[in-house]
C-alpha cells in the first residue's frame, strides 16, 4: 500500500506541477488529468476503491471532457497576451511591444493594478503562506493521527453491526458499504444533490444557449479589442 | 357609551381631537373646507359631550386617575412616567373650557376659513392644539404636562405663522416660539427641582406628589428655599406661556394668526396654561411665600402695564391682545395672593368673554376683508372703522356684552371674578396688598376705558375707512354669529357661579351661587394636610361684619369705576368726528406728546429688549459665526472631515477595481490570515 | 509506513498548488481547473479522515461518511464546473475572451 501511495502521490504532484506551470491550456488540462489519476491512486491506497473509481469516472472522464470542449471553442489568450505585454500567462511576451509607450498606456488604462499586484509572485506568497499554516496544523495533530490503525475485521473488511444486514462482513470502502452509507445514512442529502445537479444542468443549458430573444448575455457581442491581435 | 369605563372615556376626550388632526392632516387636502372643518369641529364637539358626561361624575365622586401600564412612557431609575390622565375638578374645568369653547371656535372657523386654501392645514393644527392642550391639563404628571406644554407651543407657532407667505407673520411665530423657549427652560428647571425634592413627577397615586408633599409636610421635611426656587422657575415657564412681564412681548405679535386662533389659543386656553400650572402646583407654592409675592407683584405690574398700552392701540386685535395680557396679570395677581381658585375662576369667566370679543373682532375683520382684501391692515384699524352697528347688529351687541364683562360692569361675569381678585388684594391688609390693590384698580380703570373706546370706534360714530368696504360690510354667516351668541350668554351669566360673600353671606351653604368654590375646593387639599396658620396665603375670608362692609365698599368702588370709565370711553369715541379731537389732543404740531408716544411704543420694551438682549446676542452670534462656524466647524470640522473622507475614499476607491481577480486576492489573503489567527489562538489555548 | 499526516500533507500541497493556480491565472478556464484541483485535495483529506476513523473503530456510517462527503463534493464540483463553464461561454460570447479581467462589470 505504501508503494501505491508513493507512486500515485508522485504522479499527483507531477500533474499539479504541469497544471500550474503550463501556458498552453490543453497541456494544463492534461496535467489536471494526471493529478486526478494520481489522486485516484491515493484513494486506492487508502482503502477507498469506490471513490477511486468514481474519481476517474467523474473527474477524469466527465469534467476533463467538458473542459476540453470549452477550451476548444474559446480563445484562451488574455488581453495582455493579445497586447503582447509581459506579465501575461499563456503566451510568450512581446518585449518589443513592452517598450511601446502607447501599448503600455493602453494596458495601464485597462487595469493599472495589474502592474502593482503582479499575479504570480503574489499568488505564490499567498499559497506558500497557506501551505505553512496547514502544515503547522497537520504537525500539531494529536498522536492518533500518527498511523492508520488496522481495520477492525481483517485488512479490508468491516463488520456491519446494526441494521438489516447485521453480522455480515463487508469490504471497507466497497460499493456495498458506500451505498449502504448513502441510502441508509444520508438519503436526504443524496436527493438534494440530485436536485442541485438538475438545477445546474438547467442553468448551464440556459446560460450557454445562443441568441435567446430578449435575454441579454446570450447575444454575440464583438468588442473592439478583439480585432486587435498581435499574432 | 355609558358602559365604557370612565378611564376609557377620559382617553377618548383627549384622543378625539387627535383623530380629527390625523384625518385632516392626512386627507384634509382633498376635502372641502366645510367637511374638513366639520371633521375638526365634530371631533372637538364629541370630545366636549364626553367631557360634560365625565365632569358631572367627579363633582360628587373622587377624581379619575387613568394610568394603564401599557402606556408607560419612560421608566428610568426612580422616574416612571405613564402617559396617564388625571381628572379632578381643576383639570375637569379646564377640559370643559378647552373642549366647549374649542368646539364653538371650531364651528366659527368653518365660516371664517371658508375661502382659505389652507383650511385643512388650519383645522389640523387647531385639532392638534386641542389635543395638546388636553394633554397639558389632563396629564397625570408634570412631564405629561410639559409634553402638552410644548405641543401647544408648537401649534401656537404654526398658527401664528399660518399665513406664512407674509414674512411678518412667520417672524411673529418665531418670536412667540423663542420667547416661549425661555419660559420652557424655566419650567424644566422647576420640574427638575420638584423631582429632586419629592422624587416623583406624577400628581396622584400612592407615590405621587400629593402623597409625598403631604408626608413631607407632616414630617417637617419641606425645604422652603428649594421650593421657592422651584416655584420661581416654574413661574418663569408660566410667564412665557401666559405672557407676563418680562416675557409678554410675543402675545401682541401673535395676533398675526387667524382671529379664531387668537380667540382660542391666545385668549381662552393656551395663555391660561400658566395659571393651570400654578394652580396644579399649589402645594408647592403654599410653601414658597417669596415666590408667591413675586408672582403677585409681576401679575399686578403686567395688568397695569398692558392695560395702559391698550389705551392707545389702533389695531382692534392688538387692543384685545393687551387686554388679554392685562387680564392674565389679574389672574397671576390672584394666584400670587394664594387665591388659586379665584385665579381659575377668572380664567373661566375670561375664557368666555375674551373668546367672544376675539370672535367678534374676527367677524368685523372678516366682513371688511371681503372688500379690502386679505391681510390688509386697514381691516383691523379701528381708526378706519365706525358705525358698523347698522351693518353688523349681532356682532355689535354680542361684542358689547363681551366688553361689559371685560370692563367689569356689575352683574356680568368679569365683574365678579375681577372684583373678587381686587378684594383679596385689599383684604391682605398690609402695604403690599394696598399697592397691589391700587395697581389692579388702575388697570381695571384702563380696561373699562379702552374696551369701550374699542366699541365706540368700531361700531358707533361714522365710518372713517374706504366707502367700498363699508358698502359691502355685512353680517357674518350663522356659523360665525351662533358661537357669538352662545358665548355672550355665558359671558353674562358665568360669574353667577361664585357670588362674593357680601351677596351670599354663607359660602359654605352649598347653594348654587357659590357652587364654583365648592367644585374647586377639593383641589386645595389634595397636596397638603393643613395650611400653616400664620401664612398669608390662602387667607380664609372671615365673614364678619367688617369684612362684609369692606367688600360692599369694594364692590361699590369697582362698579363705579367700571361704569364711569366705560361711559367715558364710549362717550369720547362714539361721536362722529370725536377721534379727530382726541388726535389733536395727543398729537401737537405733528409730534405726539410724551405720554402718548411712550404708550404707543409700548414703553419701548421691544426696543429695550432689542438693546439689552437682541443686539448683544447678535454681536455674540456674529463672533461665534465667524470663529466657531466658519473657522472651526466649516473649515476644520466639516471641510476637514470631508477632505479626510475624500482622500481616504479616493484611496479606497482604487481597491474597488471591479476586477474579480483582485477580489479573489483579497479573499485568499483573508482566508490565510484567518487560518493563521485561528491556529495561533488554538495554540495559545493548548 | 503510511501515515495520516503524510496524506494530509499531500492534500495541503495540492490545495496550495491549486490556490496558486487560481490566483495566478487570468484565463477563467484555467482558474476553474485549479479550483478542481483544490476540491480534489479536499477529497483526499476527507478520504484520509474516513480511513482514520475506520481504524478507530467507528461503525459503518462513521467510517464511510468521509467517503460519502467525497461523493457529495464530486457532485457539487460537477455542477459547479457545468455552471462555471456555461458562464465562461456566455462571457466569451460577449467579450470574445476568457480573460477573467474582462468580467469587470463590478466596477460600474
Amino acid at each position: 500500500m505504501e508503494v501505491i501511495f508513493v507512486i500515485s502521490s508522485l504522479v499527483c504532484v507531477l500533474g499539479t506541477v504541469i497544471l500550474i506551470t503550463q501556458r498552453n491550456a490543453v497541456y494544463a488540462l492534461l496535467g489536471l488529468l494526471i493529478a486526478f489519476f494520481g489522486s485516484a491512486g491515493v484513494f486506492l491506497s487508502l482503502n477507498a476503491p469506490f471513490i477511486a473509481v468514481a474519481q476517474i469516472l467523474i473527474y477524469a472522464g466527465a469534467l476533463a471532457v467538458m473542459f476540453l470542449f470549452v477550451l476548444m471553442f474559446t480563445d484562451t489568450r488574455t488581453r495582455l497576451d493579445r497586447l503582447g505585454l509581459p506579465g501575461a500567462v499563456g503566451a510568450r511576451p512581446n518585449w518589443k511591444r513592452a517598450f511601446d509607450p502607447k501599448a503600455v498606456e493602453k494596458a495601464m488604462k485597462f487595469n493599472p493594478l495589474d502592474h502593482i499586484l503582479l499575479p504570480q509572485p503574489l499568488a505564490a506568497v499567498i499559497a506558500v503562506a497557506f501551505l505553512l499554516c496547514s502544515s503547522f496544523a497537520i504537525y500539531k495533530l494529536p498522536a492518533a493521527y500518527n498511523e492508520f490503525k488496522p481495520l477492525p475485521d481483517g485488512y479490508d473488511s468491516i463488520l456491519f453491526t446494526s441494521g438489516a444486514g447485521a453480522g455480515r462482513l463487508m469490504k471497507y470502502g466497497g460499493t456495498e458499504a458506500v451505498s449502504k452509507t448513502i441510502f441508509e445514512g444520508f438519503p436526504l442529502a443524496f436527493e438534494v444533490v440530485s436536485l442541485l445537479i438538475f438545477a445546474a444542468v438547467l442553468g448551464a443549458v440556459l446560460l450557454a444557449r445562443r441568441h435567446l430573444a430578449g435575454i441579454p448575455g446570450t447575444q454575440d457581442v464583438v468588442q473592439p479589442e478583439s480585432s486587435e491581435s498581435s499574432h | 357609551m355609558l358602559e365604557l369605563p370612565k378611564e376609557t372615556l377620559l382617553y377618548l376626550v383627549a384622543l378625539l381631537p387627535l383623530i380629527g388632526f390625523l384625518i385632516n392632516g392626512f386627507f384634509g387636502r382633498s376635502m372641502s373646507p366645510t367637511s374638513s372643518g366639520g371633521v375638526a369641529a365634530g371631533s372637538v364637539a364629541a370630545s366636549f359631550l364626553i367631557a360634560v358626561g365625565l365632569f358631572v361624575g367627579p363633582l360628587q365622586k373622587a377624581s379619575i386617575h387613568a394610568h394603564p401600564e401599557f402606556l408607560t412612557w419612560m421608566a428610568t431609575g426612580g422616574l416612571k412616567v405613564n402617559l396617564g390622565l388625571y381628572l379632578d375638578e381643576l383639570s375637569g374645568l379646564y377640559m370643559l373650557i378647552i373642549t366647549g369653547i374649542g368646539a364653538l371656535i371650531h364651528v366659527y372657523s368653518i365660516g371664517y376659513m371658508k375661502h382659505d386654501e389652507g383650511h385643512w392645514r388650519y383645522f389640523a393644527y387647531l385639532n392638534l392644539f386641542v389635543f395638546s392642550m388636553l394633554m397639558l391639563v389632563l396629564g397625570d404628571s408634570l412631564l405629561t404636562m410639559f409634553l402638552g406644554w410644548e405641543g401647544v407651543g408648537l401649534c401656537s407657532y404654526l398658527l401664528i405663522g399660518f399665513w406664512y407667505k407674509d414674512l411678518k407673520n412667520t417672524n411673529a411665530g418665531m418670536k412667540a416660539f423663542i420667547v416661549n423657549r425661555i419660559g420652557d427652560f424655566g419650567f424644566m428647571v422647576g420640574m427638575f427641582l420638584v423631582f429632586w425634592h419629592f422624587g416623583t413627577l406624577s400628581y396622584a397615586g400612592g407615590d405621587g406628589l400629593f402623597a409625598s408633599v403631604r408626608e413631607s409636610t407632616a414630617n417637617g421635611q419641606i425645604d422652603h428655599t428649594l421650593l421657592n426656587w422651584a416655584g420661581l422657575c416654574m413661574f418663569v415657564g408660566a410667564c412665557g406661556k401666559s405672557a407676563q412681564i418680562p416675557l409678554f412681548v410675543w402675545l401682541p405679535d401673535a395676533m398675526a394668526g387667524p382671529t379664531p386662533v387668537s380667540a382660542l389659543i391666545h385668549a381662552a386656553t393656551m395663555v391660561t396654561a400658566g395659571i393651570y400650572m400654578l394652580a396644579r402646583m399649589n402645594f408647592v407654592y403654599v410653601h414658597a411665600e417669596q415666590a408667591m409675592m413675586v408672582i403677585a407683584i409681576i401679575g399686578a405690574c403686567t395688568a397695569l402695564f398692558a392695560g395702559t398700552i391698550g389705551l392707545v392701540q389702533r389695531d382692534i386685535k392688538k387692543v384685545l391682545a393687551y387686554s388679554t395680557v392685562s387680564q392674565l396679570g389679574f389672574m397671576f395677581l390672584a394666584a400670587g395672593l394664594g387665591q388659586f381658585n379665584l385665579a381659575v375662576f377668572h380664567v373661566f369667566t375670561h375664557a368666555f368673554f375674551k373668546a367672544l370679543l376675539f370672535l367678534g373682532s374676527g367677524s368685523v375683520i372678516h366682513s371688511l376683508e371681503h372688500t379690502l382684501g386679505h391681510g390688509n391692515p386697514d381691516s383691523q384699524d379701528m381708526w378706519k372703522m365706525g358705525g358698523l352697528k347698522k351693518k353688523m347688529p349681532v356682532t355689535c351687541w354680542t361684542m358689547v356684552i363681551g366688553s361689559m364683562a371685560l370692563a367689569g360692569i356689575p352683574l356680568t361675569s368679569g365683574f365678579f371674578s375681577k372684583d373678587a381678585i381686587l378684594f383679596s388684594a385689599f383684604h391682605r391688609g398690609d402695604t403690599l396688598g394696598m399697592v397691589l390693590y391700587g395697581m389692579g384698580m388702575v388697570a381695571a380703570l384702563c380696561t373699562a376705558f379702552y374696551t369701550f373706546r374699542m366699541i365706540g370706534l368700531t361700531f358707533f360714530g361714522s365710518w372713517r375707512g374706504s366707502e367700498a368696504a363699508y358698502a359691502h360690510a355685512d353680517e357674518s354667516p350663522a356659523s360665525m354669529t351662533l358661537p357669538l351668541v352662545i358665548l355672550s350668554v355665558f359671558a353674562l351669566v358665568a360669574g353667577l357661579l361664585w357670588l362674593p360673600p357680601a351677596i351670599v353671606p354663607h359660602p359654605e351653604s352649598g347653594s348654587i351661587w357659590v357652587s364654583f368654590k365648592h367644585w374647586l375646593d377639593p383641589i386645595w387639599v389634595q397636596g397638603q394636610t393643613a395650611m400653616s396658620a400664620d401664612s398669608l396665603l390662602r387667607m380664609p375670608v372671615e365673614h364678619d361684619d367688617a369684612t362684609i362692609r369692606a367688600e360692599w365698599m369694594n364692590i361699590g368702588i369697582s362698579s363705579v369705576v367700571a361704569v364711569v370709565m366705560s361711559l367715558f370711553g364710549f362717550a369720547v369715541y362714539s361721536k362722529p368726528g370725536s377721534l379727530e379731537k382726541v388726535k389733536a389732543l395727543a398729537i401737537r404740531n405733528g409730534r405726539p406728546n410724551l405720554v402718548y408716544s411712550i404708550l404707543l411704543n409700548k414703553y419701548y420694551v421691544d426696543e429695550l429688549y432689542d438693546f439689552l438682549v437682541v443686539r448683544p446676542l447678535k454681536l455674540a452670534s456674529d463672533v461665534l459665526f465667524v470663529v466657531v462656524d466658519v473657522v472651526i466647524i466649516d473649515l476644520i470640522c466639516v471641510r476637514g472631515v470631508a477632505e479626510i473622507v475624500r482622500v481616504s475614499s479616493d484611496l479606497g476607491r482604487r481597491i474597488q477595481t471591479g476586477v474579480v481577480r483582485h477580489y479573489l486576492y483579497a479573499f485568499a489573503v483573508g482566508a490565510v490570515v484567518l487560518t493563521a489567527l485561528f491556529l495561533l489562538i488554538a495554540q495559545r489555548g493548548a | 509506513m503510511l501515515e495520516p499526516k503524510t496524506v494530509l500533507f499531500l492534500a495541503a500541497v495540492l490545495f496550495s498548488a491549486g490556490m496558486y493556480g487560481v490566483l495566478s491565472r487570468r484565463n477563467m478556464i484555467m482558474i476553474l481547473m485549479s479550483l478542481e484541483l483544490m476540491l480534489n485535495a479536499v477529497n483526499i483529506s476527507l478520504v484520509t479522515y474516513s480511513r482514520h476513523w475506520a481504524g478507530q473503530g467507528a461503525g459503518l456510517m462513521g467510517s464511510h461518511s468521509g467517503q460519502f462527503f467525497t461523493l457529495m463534493v464530486m457532485a457539487v464540483a460537477a455542477a459547479e464546473v457545468g455552471i462555471g463553464l456555461a458562464i465562461i461561454v456566455a462571457i466569451y460570447r460577449r467579450t470574445q475572451t476568457a480573460d477573467a479581467d474582462s468580467a469587470a462589470e463590478l466596477k460600474n
